[in-house]
């Protein structure tokens, strides 16, 4: 299933506030030989803007996968999601959420709200790196995703 | 016949004047066996008040023998009066030392209230008492000894008192009399014998009346009779003080008036007459100046010598001071729990935020190691590695104290919870361990308690993993059991480890605390700290038992509330 579109680059919005898991998930995609575009929301309202292509973003591209942050200023999270998953036109896109809360209101929290997988940052570094690079490996070479 | 008249007359007056002596002595007789009744009446009823008392009275000499006790000192103690009267009163004590403490006390301060002292029986079983005593003095003031009185806290059980009617001293005494009166007419001088005899009685009595009424007197607690009608028949200086109201505005009026519920205070007269007696009956006296003081009520019938219910007598002790502190003692372990509960909170806030950055610390040193390692000089590569171990450990602690203040944040409710299943799941969960160590677990049966379940799997855990993790050169062996102990389970997870020095006994359950080197056991020293939260969290102690090179014993107990049978 490796793909002819090989050269097409993934393209994956990463809503997070925190400037050092940027540059780590950056960092850790790096590493994998997939072609990808990353785009990044610092906080909700940003996020929503890319995705509704509103003012500076009015040229942004739909994203194939959405790795979401829950603890966000402005706008958090859960509610980008809610939106995300309320949309008629967005819905189908697929939303990794990535976070450091373990507590199962939030899992099922956000499960009840369609999110497609719920993954808790591992603190050490390597693990890390291996689960960004197998999330990216799943949804790149296993999951068919909609067309665009 | 002159002479014969003359002596016949003299005669006659002499046998008038015999006759009026006769009749004098009669009647100064008549009189003292009147003054002896009254007195004797009186002596009684001082007498009876004492020996209905369910309180444990007794007095002590200035050289700290027992000179007087009552029906109930003998029944606590177990001994007979004629054994306690004449020896030490501290010898009756769990801890005579205390007892004698208390002793000077009364003296140095005139009285003491609520001291507390456990009385042993001869059967060895031991009573809680709580003592008011004070100085008691003759007459002319001097200090003979001290007065006790103690009331029994701990069992306030039903105290089958039958009040004593007789003093046998004093029957004795009647007896004498009886026979001293037969042989009366026999002879004048006895008559003037028994008249002396009748007088010593009669001071003998006296002073009998005037000590127990002493007694009453001195009395910290406030004593009244009531009659059956339910008037006050009789009060002490106490009674005086704690309402305000003179003796004499006392005795007479409706005994139920001095409370601030007197609905009760009759509730609780009734149900003296029903019961023969009540303990520990909760009233509040209102002084005249609106003082409220809270007291306990002992109570019980008392009785002619026929046997007939006269009245109530009843003693009220003082428990103002005693429920403030209780009170004040509530409030501190209200706020000590408070700011526990937020220390927690605290622990857990903090230990769970500052991971966030402490990953970025670690993760950063980590990438930096990654990529740079063996590119800079050696020094370089030196620094990287501290900073490298120093952020690995530190996040090691921060999710050890966070594991440690989930214990109380985050614990689930308690149900019946079987712990031969927890120790089988806990056996999985370390079969590694177990079986690179061939390690050997066995247990006997094991108890259902009320618990949290994932807190109790912890808890094994943590013993058993440390019985396999400090092993002596031996396989591991480690034993689990559990025996009954009252309310309480027993548990013990014994291993033949390298065991603990004892002075290390306490500190080993402290969080953080280490007994090793890292490089030789790994680890942040949480473990016990955490077993000892769970322990406490579910009501029970942890302790240890060990020798160096004999192995530990692990201890805990769990309550049985609730709990089930193996």
């Amino acid at each position: 299933m490796k793909v002819g579109e090989k050269s097409k680059p993934i393209e994956i919005l990463l809503v997070e506030d925190s400037a050092g898991d940027v540059r780590l998930v950056k960092e850790a995609l790096k590493e994998n030989k997939f072609l990808n575009n990353l785009y990044v929301a610092r906080d909700g309202v940003e996020a929503m803007k890319f995705l509704h292509q509103e003012g500076e973003y009015a040229d942004a591209v739909r994203p194939d996968l959405i790795l979401l942050d829950l603890n966000l200023p402005k706008k958090d999270g859960r509610e980008v999601l809610a939106e995300v998953k309320g949309d008629e036109d967005l819905k189908r896109i697929p939303v990794v959420i990535m976070t450091v809360s373990e507590a199962e209101e939030d899992i099922l929290k956000t499960y009840n709200l369609h999110a497609n997988c719920y993954i808790t940052k591992p603190i050490d570094l390597d693990q890390f790196i291996k689960v960004v690079k197998s999330v990216e490996g799943f949804w790149l070479t296993i999951v068919k995703l909609p067309p665009r | 016949m002159n002479n014969d008249t003359r002596t016949k007359q003299e005669l006659i007056r002499e046998l008038v004047s015999q006759e009026k002596r006769i009749a004098e002595l009669e009647r100064s007789e008549a009189q003292l066996k009147r003054a002896e009744e009254q007195l004797r009446a009186a002596s009684r009823y001082s007498r009876n008040l004492i020996e209905a008392s369910l309180d444990s009275l007794v007095t002590i000499s200035s050289t700290g023998k027992i000179t007087d006790v009552n029906t109930a000192t003998e029944k606590v103690t177990g001994v007979p009066r004629n054994k306690l009267i004449g020896s030490d009163f501290s010898s009756y004590f769990t801890e005579p030392e205390n007892a004698r403490a208390g002793y000077q006390q009364v003296f140095m301060q005139e009285h003491v209230t609520d001291y507390p002292l456990s009385i042993r029986h001869t059967s060895g079983a031991i009573t809680e008492v709580l003592y008011n005593a004070s100085v008691y003095r003759n007459e002319k003031g001097e200090v003979l000894g001290v007065f006790g009185a103690a009331r029994d806290i701990t069992e306030r059980k039903r105290a089958e008192e039958e009040i004593k009617t007789k003093n046998e001293e004093l029957a004795a005494a009647s007896e004498e009399l009886v026979a001293a009166n037969e042989e009366f007419e026999a002879a004048n001088e006895e008559l003037i014998t028994i008249n002396q005899e009748l007088q010593r009685t009669e001071e003998a009595l006296r002073a009998a009346s005037s000590y127990s009424r002493n007694l009453i007197e001195v009395s910290l607690d406030s004593l009244v009779t009531i009659s059956s009608t339910g008037k006050i028949t009789d009060v002490n200086t106490a009674t005086e003080k704690v309402t305000g109201v003179p003796r004499n505005k006392l005795i007479g009026s409706d005994f139920s008036s001095y409370f601030t519920e007197p609905e009760n205070a009759r509730a609780g007269y009734q149900q003296v007459f029903m019961q023969e007696h009540v303990t520990d009956y909760p009233l509040s006296i209102r002084h005249t100046s609106g003082a409220i003081t809270e007291v306990l009520y002992n109570a019980s019938v008392y009785r002619n010598e026929k046997g007939e219910v006269l009245g109530v007598f009843g003693a009220a002790r003082d428990i103002t001071a005693r429920k403030r502190a209780e009170e004040a003692l509530k409030k501190t372990l209200a706020d000590l729990e408070r700011s526990n509960k937020e220390l927690e909170q605290f622990a857990y806030v903090a230990s769970h935020d500052l991971r966030e950055p402490l990953r970025m610390v670690a993760s950063f040193t980590q990438l930096l190691a990654k990529r740079y390692q063996d590119k800079l000089d050696a020094d370089a590569n030196e620094f990287i590695s501290y900073a490298v171990d120093g952020a690995n450990r530190m996040q090691k602690m921060v999710n050890d104290l966070l594991s440690y203040s989930r214990v109380g944040v985050r614990g689930k409710p308690f149900e019946p919870t079987d712990c031969t299943g927890i120790l089988n799941q806990t056996l999985t969960d370390l079969k590694v361990a177990i079986d690179e160590n061939e390690a050997i677990i066995t247990h006997d049966a094991l108890p259902v308690v009320m618990g949290d379940e994932l807190q109790l799997v912890q808890l094994f855990q943590n013993l058993i993993e440390n019985g396999i993790k400090f092993r002596s050169k031996e396989a591991p062996r480690i034993h689990i059991s559990a025996q009954e102990n009252g309310n309480e389970w027993i548990f013990t997870v014994q291993d033949n480890g390298i065991g603990i020095d004892p002075q290390y006994n306490e500190r080993i359950f402290i969080i953080f605390q280490r007994l090793h080197g890292r490089e030789n056991y790994p680890g942040t020293g949480i473990g016990l700290a955490i077993c000892k939260k769970i322990v406490e969290r579910h009501g029970g102690r942890v302790w240890v038992d060990s020798q160096p090179g004999n192995g530990s014993t692990f201890y805990f107990t769990i309550p049985k509330t609730g709990g089930l049978k193996p």
